[in-house]
């Protein structure tokens, strides 16, 4: 028993007060571990949004220029945009409004740029219907995913697809390409120059009956900066303009004998002998000579009488070629009275800005031709 | 005897302690959770008013959730004309929202409030 010294037991307070302290100590980290942790999410998630914030800031693009081209069935609308800002962005909602705000289309589109990237946007490729006919100022609005935008204002003073607008159907916004068309007559076995003037031609047997030469120029102006190139497929056409009457006849015609031969254009090819670049703010003027139009007076399966167009160019051998029944234009004629036909002229050009091609119409003028019954012999 | 005694106060101290600090303790938690969850939600709501027309059907305002989280379009306001609408708003989807509106004319003051309560405005001339 001696020299062995036994440690004191704990007194059973000293127990319970050390397990009270314990699981007080427990509780409270346990309160403070779900209180951080509450805190923690709440941090992730401002750090989330901050950095949301920071590339939304960073996001900057403009619309540069923009167009309201007359398209098949409807407009198409190309807008330059740039990327200025220093992230990429994703261009994901594009509004087409009325000034006066009361119409208002979106279009989905998926436009992906990186920084310093330019693109055009064509809204036809994104959404399938536009209104038929765009009339006043459009406010053009671009969206980013992030929230950010950017407009502009397209002026579409445009009409339908067979416009009665002098200025043509193109309408610039910012630098732009602008083509102006002169015509010069040259050469007319036949007729005067059939630019904006009322010609009167007289039905004869079917066949060839008249044709008036022209030179067709046109001049460029590339207010872009970036050189503009125009193609060789440009094409002179020309679009008959039937009155309500004349629409009416057309389909009573259509019911008897089909509508295959109503189309509405005629054209040929502009020999163009290579691509004409234009520079960034230059000016070119390109005439075209020798412009051929013919008329051609048709019996149509023996009961309807009618008139077929055609436009060809004595340096274009192909278009010279025609068949007996030309695909060019029908348009039905009565001889019974002298009758107008009102035609518009129309210049298109493929034009390529950027690596990619657009089409323009360009309205040249109007003719309007008199066609007199057959007992008015000709000259 | 003594600790036994002892022991006894200390429970007891204990317990009434934690009763009458467990109310406290739970509204404590129940705040710090609710506004910490609830601004954790609310900082990560972000939309966009992206175009408006006001026309005489109405006015109808195109709304974008651009934010982090889906939302829930409650209120629609033009010109301090409410409207109280039920929008649910998914991850980086647009919707286009009609409120009733009369007699209004531009510039037109629009805002637009979450069932969280972030709200966006935009003055639309």
């Amino acid at each position: 028993m001696s020299g062995v010294r036994r440690r004191a037991r704990p007194a059973q307070s000293t127990v319970v007060g050390a397990m009270f302290f314990i699981v007080l100590v427990f509780f409270s980290l346990g309160i403070l571990y779900y209180v951080e942790n509450n805190y923690v999410l709440y941090g992730e998630a401002t750090q989330r949004a901050w950095q949301l914030q920071q590339q939304r800031n960073d996001q900057r693009f403009t619309v540069g220029e923009a167009y309201v081209l007359p398209a098949k069935g409807g407009y198409k609308t190309l807008f330059f945009v740039r990327n200025e800002g220093g992230t990429p962005i994703d261009i994901v909602n594009a509004y087409l409004c009325s000034v006066n705000g009361g119409k208002v289309s979106r279009y989905s589109t998926n436009l992906y740029l990186n920084p310093g990237q330019s693109e055009w946007v064509n809204l036809t490729d994104y959404n399938s219907s536009f209104p038929s006919v765009l009339n006043g100022d459009y406010n053009v609005s671009l969206w980013t995913s992030l929230g950010v935008g950017a407009s502009t204002i397209v002026v579409a003073t445009a009409l339908g697809a067979f416009g009665s607008s002098p200025e043509g159907n193109v309408y610039p916004v910012a630098g732009s390409l602008s083509v102006s068309a002169s015509k010069t007559a040259v050469g007319v076995p036949s007729w005067p120059p059939w630019w904006f003037r009322v010609l009167k031609v007289w039905w004869l047997q079917p066949g060839n009956f008249s044709l008036a030469e022209v030179n067709v120029s046109f001049t460029v102006v590339n207010n872009n900066p970036y050189p503009v190139m125009v193609y060789p497929n440009s094409s002179l056409l020309l679009y008959w303009i039937p009155t309500p009457s004349q629409l009416n006849q057309l389909a009573v015609d259509a019911s008897s004998y089909g509508s295959a031969f109503y189309s509405g254009v005629i054209g040929a090819a502009l020999p163009l002998n290579e691509t004409l670049v234009v520079n960034a703010g230059s000016v070119e003027t390109v005439t075209i000579p020798n412009y051929t139009i013919m008329l051609y007076s048709l019996t149509w399966y023996e009961t309807a009488w009618g008139l077929l167009l055609s436009v060809t160019n004595s340096a274009n051998s192909a278009s010279k070629t025609f068949g007996k029944y030309p695909a060019d234009i029908y348009v039905p004629i009565y001889p019974s009275t002298a009758t107008n036909y009102t035609f518009a002229s129309k210049l298109l050009l493929s034009y390529a800005l950027l690596g990619k091609t657009y089409d323009m119409y360009l309205n040249i003028g109007y003719s309007t031709v008199e066609i007199s019954p057959p007992s008015q012999s000709p000259q | 005897m003594g600790s036994l005694i002892t022991t006894m106060i200390v429970i007891s101290l204990f317990l009434v302690v934690y009763v009458t600090s467990l109310p406290a303790m739970e509204s404590f938690l129940g705040n710090v959770v609710f506004t910490t969850q609830k601004q954790s939600k609310t900082i990560q709501e972000d939309l966009v008013i992206e175009q408006v027309a006001v026309n005489s059907s109405g006015a109808f305002v195109w709304v974008a959730n651009v934010g982090l989280v889906p939302v829930t379009v409650t209120e629609v306001y033009v010109n301090g004309q409410g409207t109280a609408v039920n929008v649910p708003l998914g991850l980086s989807s647009t919707v286009v929202i009609k409120a009733s509106v009369s007699g209004v004319t531009p510039p037109y003051y629009v805002v637009v409030v979450t069932s969280d309560g972030y709200s966006t405005s935009v003055t639309w001339s």
